[in-house]
């Protein structure tokens, strides 16, 4: 049975979770907690916030973390490819080449676009 | 029920592709619609792997992977609609956009 | 083997609450992260059903790309309109449970009397083990009998990158001005540029519409009215 060679990672996750939950539940119980309004402004001496915090960071990060997602995808995919590569030979290299090259076409766009620019 | 069989994982997939129904139907903002399409999308996934598993077949497990890829490019089409949406409009809920409607 | 269907029990139980939590929660960052923990423990079923390759496809794609953009969209936009999934549409609320009833019954109906059959395939286990593993295994059959779908996959990977750069592509001035006219404050009692008090007698006569003051290069923008003041190319802008 190959699912006895995770056991490993499951008593890790096991341990982790006991060790977490347990940590946090002890400091909730045993922590002093006595809550004055002026303690749960966000801002003790400051004025309060009125804008909606809208703009916490600039949507340039927003374009950055899309391509991520499309080339994590194409990471991905060659993942099996890289590890089959022998067995693979002229034909799986052909394919992997048309398959970068295609999201290749997507950089050089992004390139040409300027998308990749930091403004 | 001693032996993991197919009706097991079959029936975790249709509660999670029917969770994921009953968010897209009753939630209205357009991220958790989105998250609840992840989600039946993902249920449909665990069909394929474990009919993979089943029949010793691997065409399952290699469609989840395409699926898995057609879900990226959902998610970043679908997530810069909302993101236009909301710099439009200024919001994400499903009942304001009515523009393609009226 | 029970402790097999043991395992599964307790993942598939997680992540059927995990689930129902993305549905439930009223605050959507907590469904985010419920979501993470669904798509967490189905990545842990896939590795029971011997996908290993795909339980780590499936948290690399969903939990590490696809959430953080969620995540990412959910800070970007206004918070406060957010609507309640609690209170009001009872309606709606009834018939998106029904529904879900009847397709549950109408799915447990079809898996407790049909049967699939089929002609089991050539992977078996010791098939797989015999060639290096899931992942070798998914090499080989991916690239020797799959040539059209990947260059599909390529091609929708393409459009996607179009389409994400057409969609969240720098926004035109006047998009740009409109919702600084709808977030920020305008006080037209200190027009931008003045550095120092002076008296308005003092200001040379305007010239169309512009003028310098002496201290820099900063325009002073002149309008009657808000509306005016905000059609001015202001907050960094030059109008192209």
């Amino acid at each position: 049975m190959s699912l006895a060679s995770y056991a490993v990672i499951g008593l890790l996750l096991i341990t982790a979770t006991i060790m977490g939950t347990t940590l946090l539940l002890v400091g909730r119980f045993v922590r002093p907690s006595r809550p004055t309004p002026a303690k749960l402004q966000p801002y003790e001496s400051g004025v309060p916030d009125v804008n909606p915090p809208r703009a916490r960071f600039t949507p340039r990060f927003y374009l950055v973390a899309l391509l991520f997602v499309i080339f994590d995808v194409e990471a991905i995919f060659l993942y099996p490819w890289a590890v089959a590569f022998d067995a693979l030979a002229l034909y799986g290299y052909v394919q992997a080449a048309l398959f970068v090259g295609l999201l290749l076409v997507g950089l050089l766009y992004e390139w040409k676009k300027g998308a990749l620019e930091w403004v | 029920m001693s032996e993991l069989t197919t009706a097991h994982f079959l029936f975790l997939s249709a509660a999670l592709f029917i969770i994921g129904m009953v968010g897209v139907l009753t939630r209205r903002n357009v991220l958790i619609i989105f998250m609840c399409v992840e989600l039946m999308l993902n249920a449909v996934n665990v069909t394929f792997i474990g009919f993979a598993w089943e029949q010793n077949a691997l065409t399952g497990q290699i469609f989840a992977l395409f699926v898995i890829a057609v879900a990226a490019a959902e998610a970043v089409i679908g997530l810069g609609i909302v993101m236009a949406l909301s710099r439009r409009l200024d919001t994400v809920d499903i009942d304001e956009v009515r523009q393609l409607r009226e | 083997m029970a402790i097999e269907v043991l395992i599964f029990y307790l993942l598939a139980g997680v992540a059927i609450a995990a689930a129902a939590g993305v549905v439930l929660a009223r605050n959507p960052v907590h469904s985010a992260v419920s979501l993470v923990l669904s798509f967490i423990n189905v990545a842990a079923i896939y590795v029971v059903l011997r996908a290993e390759f795909l339980a780590v496809a499936q948290i690399i794609v969903y939990t590490g790309a696809i959430i953080v953009l969620v995540l990412f969209v959910l800070m970007l936009v206004q918070q406060q309109d957010l609507p309640e999934f609690h209170g009001g549409r009872p309606l709606r609320r009834a018939v998106g449970f029904l529904l879900g009833l009847a397709l549950l019954a109408e799915v447990a109906a079809a898996i407790l009397t049909r049967s699939l059959r089929g002609a089991p395939g050539s992977w078996t286990p010791e098939a797989v083990a015999a060639v290096g593993g899931n992942i070798q295994a998914i090499g080989r059959e991916l690239y020797s009998a799959y040539m059209l779908p990947i260059q599909a996959t390529a091609l929708l990977l393409l459009a996607a990158t179009i389409g994400a750069l057409f969609l969240a592509r720098p926004e035109l001035v006047e998009e740009r001005l409109a919702v600084a006219r709808r977030l920020f404050t305008i006080s037209l009692a200190h027009p931008r540029g003045v550095d120092t008090l002076q008296p308005v007698a003092e200001l040379p006569a305007p010239q169309d519409g512009q003028l310098k003051p002496a201290g820099g290069d900063r325009s002073l923008v002149m309008a009657r009215t808000a509306e005016e003041f905000t059609e001015q190319p202001a907050w960094g802008e030059s109008r192209r």
